[in-house]
């Protein structure tokens, strides 16, 4: 069995783990490039976002390379994302590749879990195990890279700074105790903030919108860097571990909506899928905390973010508070997205010197 | 009490539900005029401009109704069908949302829930605000919505084995044309969101068209409900959206009927659950050897451009029957 799975930001770590403590053969697809891209456009519908093209993309690499099974997660809609691995199961075997495709549907989770058990070959207890290894690689790699953007700005080196986040997440990785990985993580934190102390403030941006554009650098041609040279501190509203955290445990989404739902009341007065009330629960959020203001980055003909981009328009409006709204597709040069950055921080720091 | 209705989206596939509903509880149904430049304009100015074109039609329909009605009727529409996993795409789900954020000087929106799978007690408490805000007792809103339900179904019965997509069309929303068909050598499927295959200004008239040509024009609506259900199976998963199972559905009958000579799939630029939709009916007619052809609409969508692919289309057919 060699198995193998899409990107989408840091994901590829706790599952690489979970593969190689259960000794199954797993085949990770380079980071998304342009031969990705490339390839996911060539094959996948004109109309589908970003995120599916590049997600075919880096399955089709990996079958091309010699995988045999493809492990991708479910979804419920309606949002698209749901549906996502049984097309591209579908255009994969159309392209005669041979392999067996496991989808882990929320609706039925254990049994599909048990299924694929039964593939690997590996006891329930060497599952959690695995599982719990990977878990706490995915909240130390997220952790850090939230402390890495948010002192990036402030950084008087910052090669240095990315130098170490590279290091950090490097010795997460390889690491195979739980204890390691918190004292690697600490250690890393700490080394962060030394590099870059606060002796003023800089104008700080909330980036909203939907999961995978957020967490996939590639597909965000890099806003949060962007915005770092800019000297804008950026904080990105949905980390993968912090979602699945929110969601994922029953208790804790019942909370979590009902939150969302009592910020966003006014605007959006119900879930309507995807990562929609997510992005204007954030941005009304972060906009009463003192953000200066809120970047929405979604690929061209998500649903759920258009609505919520017309809404943003009357967050902006209501709460005073500067918006650029950018959306993705495969053409995105990074010509086009610097220059807009570079106007948005301008009128940021304008803004920010005459309220001083 | 004028209550109205935009003369797009759920219009042409639930008209005789809402109507039903509204004048059983004694309101006066206003439906908005039939799309036209004007409409598209004022919805262009006011939608964002990443949305398809149903929605940014959605928009200046509202807008031509919005002086005119004591109440703009926009439900917030999850599910009709009791399919469990149904709804329908995010973007109906978020209209009300959407045309409040955008919109100044709008009349009291009824954006009332209307989920089927929720439970009586749930689906009651959207009944009792609604009748807050129309002025009725609860009971009486729950009378009217289960006679207009009943009304529909009656009016679902009506469509199946109907030929004629415009007779579909008028049984719909009451909107009563005749055509008379020219003998028709062709036989096309033209599957696609009702709210692009019947409105003759976004499609640019293309189902007029085909009859012009002397092609014979069937559509999802015609299929009945049983067939469609019995469908669902040769697909690894039902879509999340209800109008697009109708047309996935509705095309997969179709090609395996083998009655048509090809397949047209009508779509939205940048429609969302089309990509998949279309895909999904692509992979099929390739497997069938059932020609296939996408026409995408949007606003800059001429009546030439649409002939001209709509000839080479049918010419082609032609030629591959007379071959065989």
């Amino acid at each position: 069995m060699k198995i193998t799975f899409p990107h989408m930001g840091g994901v590829y770590i706790p599952l690489k783990t979970l593969f190689e403590e259960l000794q199954i053969e797993v085949i990770v697809p380079p980071f998304n490039n342009d031969e990705m891209k490339g390839t996911g456009c060539k094959y996948a519908p004109e109309y589908s976002c970003l995120p599916f093209k590049l997600i075919l993309g880096n399955v089709l690499h990996s079958l091309e390379q010699g995988a045999d099974t493809v492990i991708m997660l479910g979804g419920s809609g309606p949002c698209r994302f749901g549906y996502f691995g049984h097309l591209l199961d579908l255009i994969a075997k159309d392209l005669d590749y041979r392999f067996t495709f496991i989808c882990l549907e929320p609706s039925t989770l254990p049994r599909d879990i048990g299924r694929f058990k039964k593939a690997a070959g590996c006891s329930t207890r060497s599952f959690i195990s695995a599982l719990r290894l990977g878990w706490a690689k995915l909240e130390a790699v997220d952790t850090l890279e939230q402390r890495y953007w948010s002192c990036l700005p402030y950084a008087h080196d910052g090669s240095r700074l990315k130098c170490m986040l590279r290091q950090g997440v490097e010795q997460i990785t390889t690491s195979r105790n739980l204890s390691g990985i918190k004292n690697i993580a600490g250690e890393c934190l700490d080394s962060l903030e030394d590099l870059s102390p606060r002796s003023y403030s800089l104008p700080r941006v909330i980036i909203v919108g939907d999961i995978y554009t957020l967490n996939e650098p590639y597909s965000n041609q890099d806003i949060e860097e962007l915005l770092a040279g800019r000297s804008i501190e950026t904080c990105r509203s949905i980390y993968t571990s912090t979602w699945v955290k929110s969601i994922l445990l029953p208790w804790k989404r019942k909370t979590y909506y009902k939150r969302a739902k009592a910020y966003a009341r006014g605007y959006l007065e119900d879930c309507i899928g995807g990562f929609a009330l997510d992005t204007v629960y954030h941005a009304i959020s972060s906009a009463d905390k003192g953000f200066d203001g809120i970047v929405h980055i979604f690929p061209v003909t998500c649903m759920p973010e258009i609505v919520s981009s017309q809404i943003l328009q009357k967050v902006s409006g209501k709460k005073r508070i500067p918006i650029m709204s950018l959306t993705i597709d495969e053409h995105m040069e990074k010509t086009g997205i610097e220059t807009r950055v570079e106007a948005f921080a301008e009128l940021l720091h304008s803004k920010k010197t005459r309220v001083k | 009490m004028k209550i109205g209705i935009p003369r797009t989206l759920t219009y042409y596939a639930y008209l005789p539900l809402w109507k039903g509903f509204f004048e059983a509880l004694g309101c006066e149904v206003v439906v908005s005029d039939k799309t036209s430049k004007g409409i598209l304009d004022k919805g262009v100015e006011y939608a964002v401009n990443d949305a398809c074109i149903p929605i940014k039609l959605f928009h200046g329909h509202v807008y031509n109704l919005k002086e005119r009605v004591d109440f703009l009727f926009v439900p917030r529409l999850l599910n009709l069908t009791r399919e469990k996993t149904v709804t329908y795409c995010p973007k109906f789900l978020g209209l009300a949302d959407m045309v409040r954020a955008s919109m100044p000087g709008l009349p009291p929106l009824l954006d009332f829930r209307i989920d089927l799978r929720k439970k009586r007690k749930e689906r009651q408490r959207e009944f009792k605000r609604m009748a807050t805000l129309l002025g009725v007792r609860p009971a009486e809103v729950d009378r009217a919505f289960r006679r207009a339900q009943r009304k529909m179904s009656r009016t679902l019965k009506d469509l199946s084995g109907k030929g004629n997509p415009e007779e579909v069309l008028g049984i719909l929303t009451e909107d009563t044309r005749n055509v008379l068909l020219p003998p028709q050598p062709i036989t096309l499927a033209v599957v696609g969101y009702p709210y692009l295959l019947y409105d003759d200004f976004v499609n640019a008239g293309l189902i007029s068209k085909l009859h012009k040509m002397g092609v014979r024009v069937l559509t999802p609506e015609m299929v009945p409900e049983k067939t469609l259900k019995r469908k669902a199976k040769s697909l690894p998963k039902d879509l999340f959206w209800t109008f697009s199972n109708q047309v996935v559905r509705g095309a997969i009958h179709y090609i395996d009927d083998g009655e048509v000579d090809g397949i047209i799939h009508v779509t939205a630029f940048g429609c969302g659950p089309d990509s998949m939709v279309g895909k999904l009916i692509e992979l099929e007619a390739k497997q069938k050897t059932v020609p296939y052809i996408c026409i995408s609409l949007d606003e800059h969508t001429g009546e030439a451009g649409v002939l001209t692919r709509l000839e080479a289309f049918v010419d082609m057919l032609k030629y591959r029957r007379d071959k065989q």
